[in-house]
This record gives C-alpha cells, sequence and structure tokens, in this order.
C-alpha cells in the first residue's frame, strides 16, 4: 500500500526533474560562466557561499545573507543565484 | 569597537554617516506613516503613532531568514549555523511632523540566533524570543494607547525599549531617514565586541567589507518596512545598495543613478512583457531620485540621462511583446481549436458508426472491436484512472517548464544546474528523474499490465474463424 501512495509523488518529481534537466540544456553559457566565478566549489552553493560582486555598482546577479555561525561565534557572508539571475540564465538560452 | 553615535542633527558628513541609499519613492516624498506594515520576507509587528507634541514614533520587529543555503533547513542545521535573525527598529522624527524636513532617526538592532549560548568568555545576551517579547510588549503599548499620560507616552515606551535594545543586544545600525527617501546610514556599532572582531575577520579573508556589508543588512531591513517592492522580484535585495558617502554628497548620488539604469538595460533585454513593464517603473523610480537629488544640490549638476526617451524607447518594446504575444496566442487558440475539432470529430465517429456495431449480433462480424471494448469495459477502472493521469502529467510538465511558478526548494534546486552549463549536471537530472519515474510505473505496473496486453492481443492476435 505504502509504494502505492509513493509512486504518485516520485512519478511527479521524476518528471520535474526532467523538465529542470532538459532546462539546463538551454542554459546561456556566458551566464553559466559568470556564475560559476562567483563559487570556488559545488559546496559553496549547496551552503550558500556564493560571492557577490565587491564594488559599488549593485550585483543583481546574487542575493545576499548572512549566518550566525554558533560554533565560531561569528556571523558570515551567505549569497545565492537572485531569481532574476536564474530568470536571465533560462530564458536567454538560444 | 563600538562606534560613536552619530548626531542626527548634523550635517550629512562621511564621517558620520558613511553609508547612505534610497528607499525608492515614485512620489518624491516617503510615507513615513506607512513604516513597518509590511509582509516581507515576514510579517512585522510595528506601532507607528503621532504624539500629542506631533512627534512621531515606530518601533517595528521583523523576524528574517537571511541563510542562502540551498537548503537551511538541513544544512544549517548540520554545520551549526542559523540565518534567522530577528531585526528590531526604534525610531522617531527628529521634527515635529507638521515640519516638512522632518527627518525619521534611530537604530536598527540585529539579534543572531544564539541557541545554545555563545561560546565561553562573551557577555551574555538573551536569546532572539527574549528580545522579540520585549520589542512586541513596547509595540503592544504604544498601540494600545488612544490617549497618553505623561509616564505611558509612545515616547517613553520607544525610550524604555531603546535603552534595553542598547544594552541586551549585540549588533545597532543608526540611521537617518528623510521625507525624499534618502537614507544614511553609520557604521555598526558591535555590543559584543568578539562577536564583531571575529565576522570583521572572517569575512576580510573572503575580501568583503564586513561592517558595510552588515549596514546593507539594515538598509534591506528598511527598504523592506518603508517600500512595497512593486517592480522587481522582492528577493532581489541588490537592485539598490548603499553608497559610500562622499564629502560632495554628490557621487554617490551618480552611483545609484547608474545602477538604476544599468538595472533597466539589463531588464530591457529580457525581453518579455512584464519584465519590461516593471522596467518602466524603475525608470520612474530613477526620475523621481533625479528629481528629489536636485534640490539639495545648489547647482552641482548629477548625471544626465534622457529618462524620457528610454521610456517611450521601453514603452515601444512592451507594445511590441504584447503583439508577439498576441500573434503566439492565436496561433495556440487555432491550434487548440483544431485539436478539440479533430477530438470531437473521432468521438463522432465512434458515436454514430461504430458504438451500433459492439453487441453480440455483430461480434462476429468485428470481432477485433468488440475485443478492444471487452478489454476496456473489462478494466473500466484503471483505464479511467490512466485517462486522468495523462492529463494531470501534462499539466504538471507545463507548470515545471515556467520558472516563475516554481517555488521555494524547486527554485533553488533550479539554481545548481545554472552554475555549470554541464552536460553531467543535466544528465544526471535526467537520470535521477527516469528512475523516479521508472519506480512509479513498475509499482502501478502489475495494475496496468492487464489493459495493456489485453489490448494487445486485441489488436494483433490473429482472429479465429
Amino acid at each position: 500500500m505504502l509504494h502505492y501512495i509513493a509512486a504518485i509523488p516520485a512519478f511527479f518529481l521524476g518528471l520535474l526533474l526532467i523538465v529542470i534537466g532538459l532546462s539546463g540544456f538551454r542554459v546561456d553559457r556566458t551566464e553559466a560562466g559568470k556564475n560559476r566565478a562567483r563559487i570556488d566549489s559545488w559546496t559553496d552553493i549547496l551552503m550558500g557561499r556564493v560571492r557577490p560582486k565587491d564594488d559599488w555598482m549593485p550585483d543583481s546577479r546574487v542575493q545576499c545573507g548572512m549566518v550566525y555561525n554558533r560554533k565560531e561565534h561569528r556571523l558570515e557572508v551567505s549569497g545565492r543565484l537572485s531569481v532574476e539571475s536564474l530568470k536571465r540564465g533560462i530564458r536567454r538560452a538560444g | 569597537m563600538e562606534s560613536e553615535e552619530p548626531d542626527n542633527n548634523a550635517a550629512e558628513t562621511p564621517v558620520d554617516w558613511p553609508y547612505s541609499g534610497w528607499i525608492p519613492t515614485a512620489v518624491g516624498r516617503l510615507s513615513f506613516r506607512h513604516i513597518g506594515d509590511t509582509d516581507f520576507p515576514e510579517r512585522a509587528e510595528y506601532a507607528n503613532r503621532v504624539d500629542a507634541g506631533d512627534f512621531r514614533y515606530i518601533v517595528v520587529r521583523q523576524y528574517r531568514a537571511l541563510s542562502d543555503a540551498l537548503f537551511p533547513s538541513l544544512t544549517d542545521t548540520i554545520s551549526n549555523r542559523s540565518g534567522r535573525f530577528v531585526f528590531v527598529l526604534t525610531a522617531r522624527s527628529d521634527q515635529k511632523t507638521s515640519n516638512n524636513d522632518a527627518r525619521i532617526v534611530g537604530s536598527v538592532f540585529i539579534v543572531p540566533d544564539f541557541k545554545p549560548a555563545p561560546v565561553a568568555g562573551s557577555p551574555g545576551m538573551p536569546g532572539q524570543g527574549e528580545i522579540a517579547s520585549k520589542a512586541d510588549e513596547a509595540i503592544k503599548a504604544i498601540n494600545s494607547n488612544r490617549s497618553y499620560g505623561p509616564d505611558r507616552s509612545p515616547e517613553g515606551e520607544c525610550a524604555s525599549i531603546d535603552n534595553y535594545l542598547v544594552h541586551h543586544t549585540p549588533i545597532r545600525i543608526a540611521f537617518a531617514l528623510s521625507r525624499d527617501g534618502v537614507v544614511r546610514i553609520a557604521k555598526p556599532a558591535f555590543t559584543d565586541v568578539e562577536l564583531g572582531g571575529k565576522s570583521i575577520e572572517q569575512a576580510k579573508a573572503r575580501g568583503v567589507d564586513y561592517e558595510r556589508y552588515l549596514a546593507e543588512q539594515a538598509y534591506f531591513f528598511l527598504r523592506d518596512v518603508a517600500h512595497a517592492h512593486q517592480h522587481h522580484e522582492p528577493q532581489t535585495d541588490t537592485l539598490l545598495g548603499l553608497q559610500e558617502t562622499d564629502p560632495a554628497d554628490i557621487e554617490w548620488r551618480n552611483r545609484l543613478l547608474f545602477a538604476l539604469h544599468h538595472h533597466v538595460i539589463g531588464q530591457r533585454r529580457q525581453g518579455d512583457p512584464e519584465t519590461l513593464t516593471r522596467t518602466l517603473g524603475v525608470i520612474a523610480y530613477a526620475r523621481a531620485f533625479e528629481a528629489c537629488s536636485g534640490k539639495g544640490l545648489q547647482g552641482k549638476k548629477l548625471v544626465q540621462f534622457e529618462n524620457d526617451s528610454l521610456a517611450q524607447s521601453v514603452a515601444a518594446s512592451v507594445r511590441a511583446c504584447e503583439i508577439r504575444a498576441l500573434e503566439t496566442e492565436r496561433r495556440r487558440a487555432h491550434g487548440r481549436a483544431m485539436a478539440i475539432w479533430a477530438s470531437v470529430a473521432v468521438i463522432s465517429i465512434l458515436a454514430i458508426f461504430v458504438q451500433p456495431r459492439l453487441n453480440l449480433h455483430e461480434a462476429e462480424a468485428f470481432p477485433r472491436m468488440y475485443a478492444i471494448s471487452t478489454v476496456f469495459a473489462e478494466y473500466i477502472v484503471v483505464a479511467i484512472g490512466i485517462a486522468i493521469m495523462l492529463p494531470l502529467a501534462v499539466a504538471w510538465r507545463n507548470w515545471a517548464r515556467q520558472v516563475d511558478n516554481r517555488v521555494g526548494s524547486m527554485r533553488n534546486t533550479l539554481r545548481a544546474p545554472l552554475y555549470f552549463n554541464s552536460l553531467k549536471v543535466s544528465l544526471a537530472y535526467i537520470a535521477l528523474g527516469l528512475v523516479l519515474i521508472g519506480y512509479g510505473i513498475s509499482v502501478y505496473f502489475p495494475v496496468i499490465r492487464p489493459l495493456v496486453s489485453g489490448l494487445l492481443m486485441a489488436l494483433f492476435a490473429p482472429q479465429i474463424e
């Protein structure tokens, strides 16, 4: 019975992942290169350590936050790609 | 570490107010009455009252989730981090509100999630819940008093909570907000010196000016509580940032205008009607900022942009997009009409010509058709289930293809391939998707199999004479 219940969301989640994977083929190469330059490794994406440009011009590609590190008792810079950057990366593909 | 308290009535100098920014207002005059009335990023509790002496007092408390990890509830918990902060604003007008030049001056207090207690050696600070409760008590007291006695005036409540927060929160950032939306922000003052020192040191190693970064967080908070995001995604906090105040008080304004126009030019290239229409709003902001800046510059000139031409150009692009969208919609509507017409024709033919033949008398004359009908009748529940699932799957696929509709963690998940332009990442997503779909189908296959095999048999098995 559990399998019958789990299979339906699994089916739809799988469909969603395929759609996302296919959209990956349409990612703008230039945008992807710029995004890649903001991280050192894939763990930076996972942990939200994407770097904004350190410039007077606001960097609309990255949204910035912060986290409190309890172990070290310090505040740390946090960042990830903005929603608009996400749109730009997919929609401009062609 | 603790910065000196700036004199709110002093002239705007880079020393007192090293950072300047602007809270967008299309009309050129910010409504102080609405400060605190916001649902973004979470509902804020606030009190915003004018007392009998015509001075405005404001207290706002808001929880803000600031972690940018892909799955913060998972990774932040494992790494013992927290992106949940309490921001509290306490402020008052520096002159009577009847004075058009009155500013709102006060402080933003930032409280991290100290849980468990900070490391040994640092001063004990109350937790977020206690700070939020104290702020909420003050807000309730200010809001509940219709008439103010000397002991329960908003001034007294405001001063009391301000005094408490000064001594019990680790970070305080002073600010002054003018009617035209210009906001001056001081350097952060760290009551918890150790927290300040370690934070600045770590940020420096990553090439970040942490004092400015923290001041920007206060600015984003101020912007969220004093401004409704209408012409950009509310999460896009870096459309307008803080600028460093210059002695002539003009360079930061030019930079801000450059930033607004940089955004407009970037958005123009997106080519969808919604983005372009929002861009017209940003041009309106640029005009408003030019106008309000021009009043106080005493002959000094801002950089000039042809905003009228720019707005006309964007409006023309919006119109062109609308025409394209109408043409696309017309073609789609035509396609839909054709599909419906074809379906109706097929169903009609089946109903008029085939259905009367589906009886026992005609079974021998049309054995294959009768066999198909029998299979459907036998597995009618499964057939109905498939008939429901197929349109649902198509609708879900269409929903998933619209980036704007993806929410929360789905948006975050989508971000990963955007860094890599890599075939491997896309193929990994597709492979995982196929595994999940395969699992779903394998579970239901025993249910579907009789229908499928029955249909195949009915269609292709040799007919016995």
